[in-house]
């Protein structure tokens, strides 16, 4: 599996459901290839929104979203994106091996190894099991081979850890960090933990709650692996207030 | 097994009561035959009995396979086409609801009295909640699913055949079983009103000569006939949703 992500630039962008309801107002930043990016904000901040018109899943109703030198709907089309939602959304029928077939199928490509992927995540003994047989947290993880089978370049995760107990998701995240500093593929995601977002991420960005834009930015300079003892220095808990006074917490 | 026990003796206790109830009441078998003269009707005349009920589960069985084949693309076509199914639903459901059995006499006036009229009777009272279940099936997805399939970039017919066909299984065999069951009532229903051949043509001549004995027989087979469809039906719904979930995961 190789990664080079491309950079994502995004200008201007205006998202509206209806001319009343602006979600994300005029919003520019730059994401480089590679960053891990989180993003806090209240609920109904635009977190969902702002992934989804990052990945192309909902067109901007003003401004641009681009992927290196592509538009984010060229990029799409050709597979840069991958999603994690909070719900695994794996298929009942199928067993966990075709489950993270899934993309390959639908996009007919060939020589995908589903199954190194699922090794990935360590579930390789699980590929004939259906995902009734799974717990929760190994359908995320099943969840998670499906969106790194196909070499997508830019992985987001909405929340994708929010419905499991604290450890499941302190050990996926684990793993996601793992994964992350194998593979070097571009990661955003979305959190309601500010902890959690400042011992992943390179840089946080805080959505505004009302306004529909980012409220900060802020550059995580922490030492990587991101320990305990990482964790436990008055840098991070420096860091942590700062970005809950962001949130007015 | 004790459940099973169970059934069988309350089904025994109600035919041993019933036979009882005849005999102390001293009711003439004219008007209420016992389950023993119910039997030995059956002893009798079990071929005319087959040979009848053959001709009614043949018109029950291809009403309901025609209903069920052009109900569940037009919901495909619906849930494709909103403006469609906007227009058409309302009156769907409208139609599921009321007796339709009520038109039996101007089916079989504009249908004849041969074979043809029971299959396009049976096929009417199935039809609605075949249509209705398909398309509530059809459209029963997590919005995250939808979103996963459009990050992968999967046109309508890969939406169609990857996710919403095998997601609509639970809702689709929910309505085939009740649909089932009318498709017979319906055919019953049409013999009854004018016919030359099947289980209703049986119970009308029969209840005319008081062969009231005979008449329970042929309600006894029919009977069999509803069951035997449905149980096939939960059969292949077992073959077809062997995963546990009610949708998808």
């Amino acid at each position: 599996m190789t990664f080079s992500p491309p950079d994502i630039t995004l200008e201007d962008v205006s998202v509206a459901y209806s001319p009343g309801e602006i979600v994300l107002d005029s919003v520019s930043t730059n994401i480089s290839g590679g960053q891990f990016v989180a993003v806090v904000g209240r609920s109904g901040s635009g977190k969902s929104s702002l992934l989804k018109v990052i990945g192309n899943l909902i067109q901007p109703s003003t401004g641009r979203v681009s992927a290196g030198t592509q538009s984010a709907e060229q990029a799409r089309i050709k597979g840069l994106f991958s999603f994690c939602f909070q719900d695994p959304v794996l298929f009942g029928w199928r067993t966990c091996i075709k489950n993270v077939e899934l993309p390959a199928e639908i996009m007919h490509r060939r020589g995908v190894d589903a199954l190194a992927a699922l090794r990935l995540v360590g579930l390789e003994g699980v590929k004939d099991n259906y995902p009734s047989e799974l717990s929760g947290g190994m359908k995320q993880r099943v969840a998670l081979a499906r969106a790194l089978s196909y070499e997508a370049q830019i992985l987001i995760l909405d929340e994708p850890f929010a419905a499991l107990d604290e450890i499941t998701r302190a050990e996926l995240n684990r793993q996601l960090l793992r994964l992350w500093t194998m593979l070097r593929f571009t990661c955003i995601f979305t959190t309601h933990s500010v902890t959690e977002a400042v011992s992943l991420a390179d840089r946080v960005l805080i959505l505004s709650t009302n306004k529909g834009g980012i409220e900060a930015d802020i550059k995580v300079d922490l030492p990587r692996p991101r320990t305990d003892e990482v964790c436990e220095t008055p840098n991070f808990l420096h860091l942590v207030r700062t970005i809950k006074e962001g949130l007015n917490l | 097994m004790k459940s099973f026990f169970l059934q069988s003796t309350t089904l025994l206790g109600f035919l041993v009561g019933w036979q009882i109830l005849i005999k102390t009441a001293a009711i003439s078998p004219l008007v209420l035959p016992g389950p023993l003269d119910v039997l030995h009707a059956v002893l009798h005349h079990h071929r005319e009995l087959i040979n009848e009920t053959a001709v009614t589960a043949y018109e029950a069985i291809l009403g309901f396979l025609g209903s069920a084949i052009i109900a569940y693309m037009i919901a495909i076509i619906f849930v494709h086409v909103r403006l469609l199914e906007q227009a058409m639903m309302p009156y769907a459901i409208g139609l599921k609801s009321i007796p339709l059995i009520a038109l039996a006499p101007l089916i079989v006036m504009w249908c004849g009295e041969g074979v043809f009229s029971k299959i396009v009777m049976s096929a009417l009272v199935s039809f609605w909640p075949i249509l209705v279940g398909a398309v509530q099936g059809l459209r029963a997805i997590k919005p995250d699913a939808l979103a996963l399939m459009s990050s992968l970039g999967a046109d309508k017919w890969q939406v169609l055949t990857k996710l919403r066909v095998p997601s609509s299984t639970g809702y689709t065999f929910a309505a085939l079983k009740i649909a089932s069951s009318l498709s017979v009532v319906g055919a019953v229903i049409a013999e009854l009103v004018g016919s030359t051949r099947g289980i209703g043509h049986l119970i009308n001549v029969n209840s005319y000569y008081l062969h009231t004995d005979l008449v329970f027989a042929g309600v006894a087979f029919i009977s069999a006939v509803a069951l035997a469809l449905y149980g096939g039906l939960s059969v292949l719904e077992g073959k077809f949703r062997f995963w546990h979930e009610r949708s998808i995961d």
